[in-house]
């Protein structure tokens, strides 16, 4: 540990440790698919322009767990379709951990897509501050009467 | 070494030195070490802090950026042992039910809390009198209410007067936050039980005041409050306490409390970020290094004379750890509720179980609260249990279109202390300079059980009242809260007792405790309000007793 970084600071990464090979790439594409399906209002994952930058993101916060997520990703079968659906299925069950790095990757990666966060409702964490007047509208229209009419509940402790 | 005030690039710390001798010095930074050293500055004393982390500015936090549901699984995880950053060292698990968790910075833990502020009830301070079990503090309701208000007041506790639960006279600084959509339908409920709830108290402030600004919602309180509107001891306090005098050095591990001939501390050994190490004398010694660090510091602390470790003569230094377990229901509606919107932070709390009913099967009860449920990814988690059918393939998108619509019911139980659960050091883990880690030895007791079941019947029922068309119940959440307890206990008899009522360690008369380790029990409220309200005693009970204190020299 040296002097020059700060303790309680984990480093923040925009990419993962290191970029990704093309084979890599469309290990996770595919993934993705399978785990995510296309709907009536957005496409297969891979084929969302913005994906790529997301999944960057998505493996940059995996941090040193980079090589563990890809190498799951590529061991699954080529190309999709119902080998790889069952690959993911037995991932699941037998080895949860890798599976759940892998999916939250690619669905957090998925999730993080503006055009999905707007067809989703999600509009991320972000200030909202109330209205003046929110917090007392919320308790002044009677629904604390209920427990102000049965009184103090508390046990005397002399 | 420096560290920086927020907002500030002038460094205001500089490493001490030996040579000098200060009045006080403090070991951690967090929330109790943050009013002892803003208490006893403003009296005039040469006040030495001393904080094995760094500082986090609100702009660090994970919230501040879209992948922050990935963030908080791994490098910003509320365990150390996932999270295993610098500042942190290892907690030995391996024969525990539970992973305790806790952050280690300038603000200690509350940097990750929820902010929650209940006082504990009249009856936490009389559990043998009222229910035959435990012991009863040394102090009670009343006594330790006057510190409450000073803390309250000048940290800008956020409230309604008059909860029912609590006797008369409790009143809050700021105004309350909205409860929300969350927070009226579980309300709601309650009524339609008829249990009692009120209005969340909360250490978030509704309006600016002092160094903290009004909440903007983030939600995200748990994760770090990227507003700088939760009252994280970094934010509030230290600061005050920085402008007053105060000399923190951060990135200083202490090692060891040396004692002199008399049996009084002289001061501590600790390192410095590179691994040099020093030694710093004080004429009192103040340990606020939470309920894991605390006893484990005591015993690294052994020596010829007390060879079982320091201020433990009444061999109860690491016993009587309780952790409130919590358990908890999730449940999913079918309707929009703004999940995403905070305070997280209590939107509202219910007592209806907290104290003894002897038509139940256990002694003492939990303390409920509501909190929002945040992020589409969150809300996929939630849901693993369903199977890989129910969140993928055609699963997917239904599940995550209901990310809105989430409740969190939690709930604390009351953990009664008991010798076996304890902190010992590690025989096989040591942390970054080769120090021992803590061990805990800790089991779920029977009684705490039946509150866990218990409490999450009633949880299940509120959701049902309040028309939930999912729920997820948690027996026990394994790496939460990290309410760490009860490991140097307080009371006047020193076989019984590691401190006194006013935190004085009962073999060292110049060694104070003031973090969660004096608890005597543990009720079920969150216990960060009671923390700073004892340390605010302890340090006025310092001032008050300078005159006659007996230091090493």
């Amino acid at each position: 540990m040296s002097s020059s970084g700060n303790p309680s600071l984990p480093p923040y990464r925009r990419k993962p440790l290191r970029p990704l090979a093309g084979d890599e790439r469309a290990a996770l594409h595919r993934v993705a698919d399978a785990l995510i399906p296309a709907t009536d209002m957005l496409p297969a994952p891979s084929r969302l322009d913005e994906l790529d930058r997301w999944l960057d993101r998505a493996l940059a916060a995996q941090g040193e767990a980079l090589e563990s997520i890809l190498a799951a990703a590529t061991a699954l079968p080529d190309p999709g379709g119902p080998e790889l659906d069952a690959a993911l299925r037995r991932l699941s069950s037998d080895d949860p951990v890798a599976f759940h790095a892998l999916s939250s990757t690619v669905a957090g990666a998925y999730l993080m897509v503006p055009a999905v966060r707007r067809q989703i409702g999600y509009p991320g964490q972000r200030r909202h501050p109330p209205q003046f007047d929110e917090a007392a509208n919320q308790i002044m229209d009677g629904i604390l009467d209920p427990v102000l009419e049965r009184g103090s509940i508390y046990t005397p402790a002399g | 070494m420096a560290a920086r005030e927020p907002g500030c690039d002038a460094p205001v710390v500089e490493a001490s030195g030996s040579e000098t001798v200060v009045d006080v010095l403090i070991v951690g930074a967090g929330p109790s070490g943050a009013v002892v050293a803003h208490t006893l500055a403003a009296a005039g004393f040469s006040v030495l802090c001393l904080e094995q982390g760094g500082w986090v500015n609100p702009s660090d936090y994970p919230a501040n950026n879209p992948e922050w549901e990935l963030l908080i699984q791994k490098d910003w995880h509320h365990d150390p042992n996932i999270r295993r950053l610098p500042s942190d060292y290892p907690v030995d698990v391996t024969d525990s039910d539970m992973s305790p968790v806790m952050f280690n910075a300038v603000g200690g833990s509350s940097i990750f809390y929820g902010a929650e502020w209940p006082r504990l009830l009249p009856s936490d301070f009389r559990v043998r009198s009222l229910d035959g079990v435990c012991d009863d503090w040394p102090i009670s309701y009343e006594e330790l209410k006057p510190y409450h208000d000073e803390v309250d007041a000048f940290i800008g506790v956020s409230g309604v007067e008059g909860d029912t639960a609590y006797p008369p006279g409790l009143t809050y600084p700021l105004p309350p936050l909205p409860l929300g959509k969350a927070g009226r339908i579980a309300a709601q409920a309650a009524n339609t039980l008829g249990w009692h709830w009120w209005p969340g108290t909360n250490a978030i402030a509704s309006h600016k005041n002092r160094t903290l600004e009004p909440c903007a919602r983030w939600g995200t309180c748990e994760f770090g409050c990227p507003e700088g509107a939760k009252a994280s001891f970094d934010l509030i306090y230290m600061p005050q306490a920085l402008q007053l005098g105060v000399r923190l050095v951060t990135g200083a591990r202490v090692s060891r409390i040396v004692t002199g001939p008399r049996g009084a501390a002289e001061g501590v050994e600790w390192f410095d970020l590179d691994g040099r190490e020093h030694f710093q004398r004080a004429r009192t010694v103040v340990l606020c290094a939470n309920g894991i660090g605390t006893p484990r510091l005591l015993l690294l602390s052994a020596a010829g004379a007390h060879p079982d470790g320091l201020a433990n003569s009444s061999g109860l230094v690491g016993r009587n750890l309780m952790l409130h377990p919590n358990c908890s229901v999730a449940g999913f509606y079918d309707r929009d509720l703004e999940a995403w919107e905070g305070p997280a932070g209590q939107l509202i709390h219910s007592m209806q179980f907290y104290d003894t009913d002897p038509t139940r099967d256990f002694v003492r009860g939990s303390k409920l609260q509501v909190l929002p449920l945040p992020g589409p990814l969150n809300a996929l988690e939630i849901h693993r249990e369903l199977g890989f059918d129910r969140i993928f393939g055609d699963g997917f998108h239904s599940t995550v279109a209901g990310h809105g619509s989430g409740i969190l019911w939690a709930a604390n139980t009351e953990d009664l202390p008991e010798l076996s659960n304890r902190v010992t050091l590690s025989t096989t883990q040591t942390d970054s300079h080769g120090i021992p880690a803590p061990r805990v030895h800790y089991r779920i007791s029977d009684n705490t059980r039946k509150i866990l079941r218990f409490t999450l019947q009633r949880m299940i029922e509120l959701h049902e009242a309040a028309g939930a068309v999912r729920t997820f119940p948690v027996e026990l959440w394994v790496d939460q809260p990290g309410h760490l307890l009860g490991t140097a206990r307080m009371g006047d008899d020193p076989n019984t007792s590691v401190v006194d009522a006013f935190g004085r360690a009962h073999d060292v008369p110049n060694l104070f405790i003031a973090d969660g380790s004096i608890f005597v029990t543990s009720g079920s409220a969150n216990p960060t309000s009671t923390i700073t309200a004892l340390a605010l005693r302890v340090a006025q009970g310092i001032v008050a007793g300078a005159r006659d204190q007996v230091t090493a020299a």
